[in-house]
C-alpha cells in the first residue's frame, strides 16, 4: 500500500495537469471523464488506505526530505492515521461525486476543461492538507486549496462582481493565514519539530507555559476562522457564492470550510491542554451558529440561504470543538458533507432547470416539474433539520448532549437556539420553492425541466448517505445500527469525549428539540404553503403584505411574537455586519490607503529632498550610539 | 577567484569585439563566458574546492562555499539576463560591446563582494559594481528619464561612497586593520575604542543600506529603476541586491559579529520601516516597473531579517535561498514585462489586460514569478520567506508578525497584474512581440523555480 | 615621523570630521552638480587624511594603500560623474540637480 499512497494525491495533480494542458484539444467527454476517473481512483485507494488503517494501524509514509536546516528536518511525508484517512474518504468520495454532477451542470461553459482542471488541482491540495504529517504540508495544502477557491470563485471572472467576491475571499483567508502561520512558527520554536507525531509524542513530557500553548492554540484558530467562515472573517463565504455552483458544493461547504475543523481537531492533543482556548473556540462557534441562522432567515436567494447554513453548522461544529467532543464534531462534519453537498447540488439543479434563476420568490411549486430533485431536497432539508433518524438528527443531537454535558444548560440552550433557526429557515427554503404555485416568468415555466441522469445519479446516492450516514455513530442507549463506531474508530487519535449524562437526560434532550423541530417544520408548513406567505422584498414590504389576507389571527401572533422579532433583529444583525464588520476591515484598508499615500509624497523626484532624507536617516541611525 | 577571471576576461574580449562590425556573436561570447564561470563556479563548489586561491592577493579573497554559492546566484541571474539581451538590446548597435562589457565588469565587482576578506576589497568591489552602473543606467544617452537616473543613482551612490568610506576609516582606527577576522578577534578581545568602532559600524550600515535599498536609504531605488533601460532594471534589482547582501551579512556575521547587540537594533528598526515603507507605497503604483521597485525594497526589509538572524544557524542558506527565488521570479517577470511594454510604450498595469489570451505562456510564467514574490505556497517564494521568518522568529517574534503581515499586504499589489491579466474584461489592442530567446530563459526559470519548489532543501547542501 | 605623533591622534579625527561634514553640508546645499561632485571629492579627501593619520599611529601600511585605493576609485568616479553630467548637459542645457524631478512617487 505505502508505494501507491502518492497515488492518492498525485493522480488528481495529474489529472490537473493532463486537463490543463491538453483540456482545449480534448473533447467535453474526455475531459469529464479524465477529471472524474483519477478521483474515482484516488477514492478506491483511499478506501484500501482504510482498511490497511483498520487492519494495522496508521500509516507513516515518506517520500523525500524537503529540507533539514541545524535540528529541523521537514519532509514531504504522509501520515494517514484514523483521522486523515476519514477525511481522504469523504474528500475523494463526495469529490467524486461533485465532479460526475459537473460534468452535466458545466455541459455548456465554454470553460469546461479550465473548470475541471481548477477542480482537480483542488482536491490535490485538499488532500495535502489532511494527508500532510506536518504543519508545512498542511499549510501547503491550506493555501492551496485558498489558491483554488480564488480561481474557482472568480471562474466567470467576466461579471465584475464575482471577481470581486474572489479576491475578498483570498484576502480574508489570509487574515485567517497570518495566524496559522504564526502559529506555525511558534510551535517550531516550541517544539522544534513541525511534525504532528513528534510535537504530540513530546507532549507529555514537556512542561509548557499554559500560556504558550494557548497563543499557539488561539493562532492555529485563527487561521480555522478564516477558512471555516466564522465570525467575524465569515463574511467572504456567502459572497463566495458568485462561485458555480459545484464549487460551493465541493469547496463551500463539504471540504475546504471544514479545513478548520480538521485542524484544530488534529491538535486535540494541544488544545485540550488549553481549556481557555477552548473556550474561546466553543463561544467564537455559538456566536457565530446563531448570527449566521438569523441573517439565513432573511435570505431570498437560495445559495444565499445555504451559505449562511453552512456558517451556521461549521459554528456548531466548532461548538463541538470547544467541548470537547472533537470526534462528534468530526462526525457532523462528515453528515454535513453529505447533505450539505447534497442540498447545494439540488439547488444547482434547480438553477439549472430554472435557466438560472437563484431568488426564491420567482420559484415555487417546482415539486411536479422536478420530482427527483424535489426529493433529494426534501431528504437534505429534514437531515439537516435534524429528523428523527437521518444523519443530521445523530450528529447534531451528539454535539448538543456533549454541550449540555460540559457546558451546562445555557450553552446548551443557545446552540439548541441556532440548531432551531436552521430548521426554520431550511422547510422555509424548501417549502417556497417546491410547493405553491409557479412565480417565474412564462419563459422560465418553459424551459423548466428535471436535470438530467448524470446530474440526478449524484444527488440520488448523496440523498442515500444523507439518510444513512447517521447511523455510523449512533448513541449507546438507542440500540440501532453501530453505537459509538465512529468515535471508537477515531480513539487512537482522538480520545473519546466523557459523556457523563443519565440515559434518561439524554432522552430528554434529544425529544425536546427534536419535538421542537417537527412543530416547526409542521407549522412552518402551513405558514408558507397554506397562506401563499410568500417572502417579499425588503423594498416591497408594505406594498405586498397589505395584499395577504388576515385570515387567522394565531398567525398574526405568531408572526408578532417569532418571525418579526426574528426579523428585526436579523436586519439590525445584517446591518451591524455591513457596518462594523465590513467597517473594520474598510477601515483598516482606508487607514493603509492614508499612510501609503504619505508614504508615497517622501518621492517626490526631487534628489536634494532625497539627500536630506538620507542624511536626517543617517543622523536617526548614530543617534543609536547614545541608546 | 577562476570565476572571476573567466569574467574579467570575458568583459575585456566582449568590448574589443564591440569594436567590429559583426556583433551577432557578442550575446553568445558573453553568455560563453558566464556558463564557463557558472560551471566553473559549480564544480569547485560541489566538490573540487577553491583550489590554491585562497591565500594568494595577500589573504584579500577567500573562497569559501558561502562565497562560492553566491557566485552561483549571480552568475545564474546574469546568465538570465543576458539570455534576455537579445531583446532588451535590440535597438543597440555601436554600443552593443560597450553595454555587455560593463554589464560583465560590473559582475566582477559583485564576485568580489562575495569572497572579500578585507574591507579594502570590500570597497573595491562595491566601486567595480557600482561605476558601470551608472553608465548603465543612463546609456539611452537621449532619453531624459535615463538621464535623471543616471544623475540620481550616481551623486548618491559617490554621496554614499563617502559615508561608507569614512565608517571603515574609523572601524581601521578602532581596531588597527581592515582584516574583518582581525576586526572580529579585535572586538572580541576588548582591544578598541567603543566610540569610534561603533560610529563606523553605524557609517558603513548606512553604505550597505544604501546599496540594498533599505528605508531610509532607498529614495533612489524607485526613480533609478523606473528610468533605467528594463534589462538593467532587471541587474539591479537582482545581482546588485544579492551581492549587497551577500556582502553584507559577510561583514556583519564575521567581521562584527561580537558587536552583534549593538548593531541589531537599528537593523532591526531599518528592517521595519523597510518594508512597511515599501509595501504601502507599492501599493498605490500603477506603473509596473516603480511596483518591482517598490517590491525590491521590501524584499530587502525581509532579507535584512538574514542579517538579524546571522548567529542562527541556517541563516545563510535562508539568505542564498531567498536571493536565488527573488532573482529568478524577478528576471522572469522583466522578461514577460519587456514583451509586452516595450513594444507599445506602456508600463502601467492595464497593459497587461488580457494578456493570458495572447501569450498564454508569457502570462503564466508572469503569474508564477508574482506568486513567488508574493510567497503564496507551493511556489519557492513561499520557502524563501518561511526560512527566513523561522531563523528570525525566536529572537525578533513582533518583526516576523510585522512581515507576515506585510507579505499578506504584498498580495494585492502583486495581484493587480494577474487580475490584469486573467480576470479583466477591457481588452486592449497591444500587440506582444516576443521572440526565441525569451521563451528560452522563461522556460528555463520556470524549470529552476519548479526545481527549487520540489526541492528547497537542495540549496542548503550547497552551503 | 615622532614629531608627527606629538600631535594627538584625536585632533586628526576632529579635523577629518569637521572636513567630511563641510562636504556633506556642501552636496545637500548646492544645487551645481559639478560643486556637488567637489563636495563629495571633499569628503573622499576627509577619509583619505584620516587613513594616513591613523596609518601613521598604528604603524601600519594598510590604511595608506586604502588611500591609493581611495585615490584611484575616486578618480574613476569623477571620470563617470563628469561624463554623465556632460550627457545631461547637452540635453537640457543645465546643471542644476534640481530641475530633474519627473520620475517621481
Amino acid at each position: 500500500m505505502d508505494a501507491f499512497l502518492p497515488l492518492i494525491p498525485f493522480l488528481p495533480l495529474i489529472g490537473f495537469a493532463i486537463n490543463g494542458l491538453f483540456g482545449a484539444r480534448l473533447s467535453k467527454t474526455a475531459v469529464g471523464i479524465i477529471g472524474s476517473g483519477v478521483l474515482l481512483v484516488s477514492f478506491l485507494l483511499s478506501v484500501a488506505c482504510f482498511n490497511q488503517v483498520a487492519a494495522s494501524g496508521a500509516i507513516q509514509h515518506t517520500m523525500y526530505n524537503f529540507f533539514t536546516i541545524d535540528s529541523m528536518r521537514v519532509d514531504f511525508g504522509f501520515l494517514v492515521d484514523q483521522l486523515s484517512v476519514w477525511m481522504m474518504l469523504i474528500v475523494t468520495g463526495v469529490g467524486f461525486l461533485i465532479h460526475v454532477y459537473s460534468i452535466g451542470y458545466m455541459h455548456d461553459d465554454e470553460g469546461f476543461w479550465k473548470f475541471f482542471a481548477y477542480l482537480n488541482l483542488f482536491i490535490f491540495s485538499m488532500l495535502l492538507l489532511v494527508m500532510g504529517d506536518n504543519l508545512l504540508m498542511l499549510f501547503f495544502g491550506w493555501e492551496g486549496v485558498g489558491l483554488c477557491s480564488y480561481l474557482l470563485i472568480g471562474f466567470w471572472y467576466t461579471n465584475k462582481e464575482y471577481g470581486k467576491a474572489a479576491r475578498k475571499a483570498f484576502i480574508m483567508n489570509r487574515i485567517g493565514d497570518l495566524g496559522l502561520l504564526l502559529g506555525i512558527f511558534l510551535i517550531f520554536k516550541t517544539f522544534g519539530s513541525l511534525n504532528f507525531t513528534d510535537i504530540f509524542s513530546r507532549l507529555p513530557e514537556m512542561r509548557l507555559d499554559p500560556a504558550a500553548v494557548t497563543l499557539i492554540c488561539l493562532l492555529l484558530f485563527v487561521g480555522a476562522m478564516g477558512k471555516s467562515a466564522q465570525l467575524p472573517l465569515y463574511t467572504w463565504l456567502p459572497d463566495a457564492m458568485a462561485g458555480p455552483t459545484p464549487v460551493s458544493a465541493l469547496i463551500h461547504a463539504a471540504t475546504m470550510v471544514t479545513a478548520g475543523v480538521y485542524l484544530v481537531a488534529r491538535c486535540n492533543p494541544l488544545y485540550s491542554l488549553s481549556p481557555d482556548a477552548l473556550h474561546v473556540v466553543a463561544f467564537v462557534g455559538m456566536v457565530t451558529s446563531i448570527f449566521a441562522a438569523i441573517i439565513g432567515l432573511r435570505q431570498n436567494d437560495i445559495k444565499k440561504v445555504l451559505a449562511y447554513s453552512t456558517v451556521s453548522q461549521l459554528g456548531l461544529m466548532f461548538i463541538g470543538l470547544g467541548m470537547g467532543a472533537y470526534a462528534s464534531a468530526m462526525f457532523h462534519v462528515t453528515t454535513h458533507a453529505f447533505f450539505k453537498a447534497l442540498l447545494f447540488l439540488a439547488a444547482g439543479s434547480i438553477i439549472h432547470g430554472m435557466g438560472g434563476e437563484q431568488d426564491i420568490r420567482n420559484m415555487g411549486g417546482l415539486r411536479k416539474a422536478m420530482p427527483v430533485t424535489f426529493w433529494v431536497f426534501l431528504i437534505g432539508t429534514f437531515a439537516i433539520s435534524g429528523f428523527p433518524l437521518l444523519s443530521g438528527f445523530f450528529s447534531k443531537d451528539e454535539i448538543l448532549a456533549l454541550t449540555y454535558a460540559h457546558g451546562g444548560v445555557w450553552w446548551w440552550g443557545f446552540a439548541g437556539f441556532g440548531a432551531l433557526l436552521t430548521v426554520i429557515y431550511m422547510s422555509r427554503l424548501l417549502y417556497v420553492t417546491f410547493f405553491g404555485e409557479f412565480r417565474g416568468t412564462e419563459e422560465q415555466k418553459h424551459h423548466l425541466h428535471e436535470s438530467p441522469a448524470v446530474m440526478t445519479v449524484p444527488l440520488v446516492i448523496l440523498a442515500i448517505l444523507s439518510v444513512l450516514g447517521g447511523l455510523l455513530n449512533t448513541p449507546h442507549f438507542m440500540h440501532l445500527g453501530t453505537p459509538q463506531w465512529l468515535a471508537s474508530w477515531f480513539g487512537p487519535v482522538i480520545p473519546a469525549a466523557d459523556m457523563h449524562l443519565p440515559e434518561s437526560t439524554e432522552w430528554s434532550l434529544m425529544t425536546f428539540t427534536t419535538s421542537l423541530a417537527l412543530v416547526i417544520i409542521a407549522g412552518l408548513y402551513f405558514v408558507y404553503t397554506r397562506r401563499g406567505n410568500l417572502p417579499v422584498a425588503d423594498e416591497a414590504q408594505t406594498g405586498l403584505t397589505r395584499v395577504v389576507a388576515n385570515k387567522f389571527y394565531v398567525d398574526e401572533i405568531y408572526d408578532f411574537l417569532f418571525v418579526k422579532p426574528v426579523e428585526i433583529g436579523s436586519r439590525l444583525l445584517h446591518y451591524a455586519d455591513t457596518l462594523f464588520v465590513d467597517g473594520i476591515v474598510t477601515g483598516v484598508a482606508k487607514g493603509v490607503e492614508r499612510l501609503g499615500a504619505q508614504f508615497r509624497k517622501l518621492q517626490n523626484g526631487n534628489i536634494e529632498y532625497y539627500l536630506i532624507g538620507m542624511v536626517a536617516g543617517a543622523v536617526l541611525l548614530l543617534l543609536s550610539l547614545f541608546v | 577567484m577562476t570565476a572571476l577571471l573567466i569574467i574579467f576576461a570575458t568583459a575585456i574580449f566582449v568590448l574589443f569585439a564591440g569594436l567590429t562590425k559583426n556583433r551577432s556573436w557578442l550575446q553568445p561570447l558573453a553568455l560563453t563566458g558566464c556558463g564557463l564561470a557558472l560551471g566553473v563556479t559549480l564544480f569547485e563548489l560541489l566538490g573540487a574546492g577553491p583550489g590554491g586561491w585562497n591565500h594568494m592577493y595577500a589573504d584579500m579573497f577567500e573562497f569559501t562555499d558561502y562565497a562560492l554559492a553566491f557566485s552561483a546566484v549571480a552568475l545564474v541571474s546574469a546568465l538570465l539576463i543576458i539570455g534576455l539581451s537579445g531583446y532588451g538590446f535590440r535597438s543597440l548597435h555601436d554600443t552593443l560591446g560597450d553595454n555587455y562589457g560593463l554589464i560583465l565588469f560590473s559582475l566582477c565587482g559583485a564576485l568580489c563582494m562575495f569572497s572579500f576578506t578585507n574591507l579594502t576589497m570590500l570597497f573595491l568591489g562595491i566601486e567595480i559594481l557600482s561605476i558601470p552602473l551608472y553608465v548603465l543606467a543612463g546609456s539611452r544617452r537621449n532619453d531624459l528619464s535615463g538621464n535623471e537616473a543616471a544623475l540620481k543613482y550616481f551623486l548618491m551612490g559617490a554621496f554614499t561612497t563617502g559615508i561608507l568610506l569614512f565608517g571603515m576609516a574609523l572601524v581601521y582606527g578602532a581596531t588597527a586593520s581592515f582584516d574583518i577576522h582581525s576586526i572580529a578577534s579585535a572586538i572580541s578581545d576588548g582591544r578598541h575604542s567603543a566610540g569610534m568602532l561603533h560610529t563606523g559600524i553605524i557609517l558603513i550600515l548606512i553604505g550597505l543600506g544604501f546599496k540594498v535599498s533599505a528605508v531610509p536609504f532607498h529614495f533612489w531605488a524607485p526613480d533609478v529603476y523606473t528610468g533605467s533601460p528594463n534589462l538593467i532594471t532587471a541587474f539591479m534589482a537582482t545581482v546588485v541586491k544579492t551581492a549587497g547582501f551577500a556582502a553584507f551579512y559577510r561583514l556583519f556575521s564575521v567581521g562584527f559579529a561580537p558587536a552583534i547587540d549593538f548593531w541589531s537594533i537599528p537593523v532591526a528598526g531599518m528592517a521595519a520601516l523597510t518594508m512597511t515603507v515599501a509595501n504601502l507605497t507599492a501599493i498605490f503604483q500603477t506603473d509596473f516597473k516603480r511596483m518591482i521597485a517598490y517590491s525590491s525594497i521590501s524584499h530587502a526589509g525581509y532579507l535584512l531579517l538574514a542579517i538579524l538572524a546571522c548567529d542562527v544557524p541556517g541563516s545563510e542558506g535562508a539568505l542564498l535561498f531567498y536571493s536565488l527565488t527573488y532573482s529568478v521570479a524577478t528576471i522572469l517577470a522583466f522578461g514577460a514585462y519587456m514583451t509586452i511594454a516595450e513594444p507599445n510604450d506602456d508600463g502601467s498595469f492595464e497593459a497587461f489586460n488580457g494578456m493570458s489570451k495572447k501569450q498564454p505562456l508569457l502570462a503564466a510564467v508572469l503569474a508564477i514569478s508574482m506568486l513567488s514574490l508574493a510567497g503564496i505556497p507551493p511556489t519557492a517564494g513561499f520557502f524563501g520567506k518561511y526560512f527566513l521568518f523561522t531563523a528570525a522568529f525566536a529572537k525578533y517574534p513582533w518583526l516576523i508578525v510585522l512581515a507576515v503581515i506585510n507579505s499578506a499586504v504584498s498580495i494585492y499589489y502583486y495581484f493587480k497584474i494577474i487580475i490584469a491579466m486573467y480576470f479583466t474584461r477591457e481588452e486592449n489592442d497591444y500587440a506582444v512581440v516576443t521572440s526565441p530567446g525569451i521563451r528560452w530563459v522563461v522556460v528555463l526559470g520556470l524549470l529552476l523555480i519548479a526545481f527549487l519548489t520540489i526541492v528547497p532543501g537542495s540549496v542548503y547542501a550547497l552551503i | 615621523m615622532e614629531e608627527l605623533r606629538t600631535i594627538p591622534i584625536e585632533y586628526y579625527l576632529y579635523l577629518s570630521t569637521v572636513l567630511f561634514c563641510i562636504g556633506v553640508l556642501g552636496v545637500l546645499m548646492r544645487r551645481n552638480a559639478i560643486v556637488v561632485l567637489m563636495c563629495v571629492e571633499l569628503m573622499l579627501n576627509a577619509v583619505n587624511l584620516l587613513l594616513a593619520a591613523f596609518s601613521t599611529y598604528l604603524s601600519d601600511a594598510q590604511g595608506q594603500i586604502m588611500v591609493f585605493f581611495i585615490m584611484v576609485v575616486a578618480a574613476a568616479e569623477a571620470a563617470v560623474g563628469l561624463g554623465i553630467l556632460v550627457m545631461i548637459y547637452r540635453n537640457t542645457k543645465s546643471t542644476d540637480i534640481s530641475l530633474l524631478d519627473k520620475l517621481r512617487n
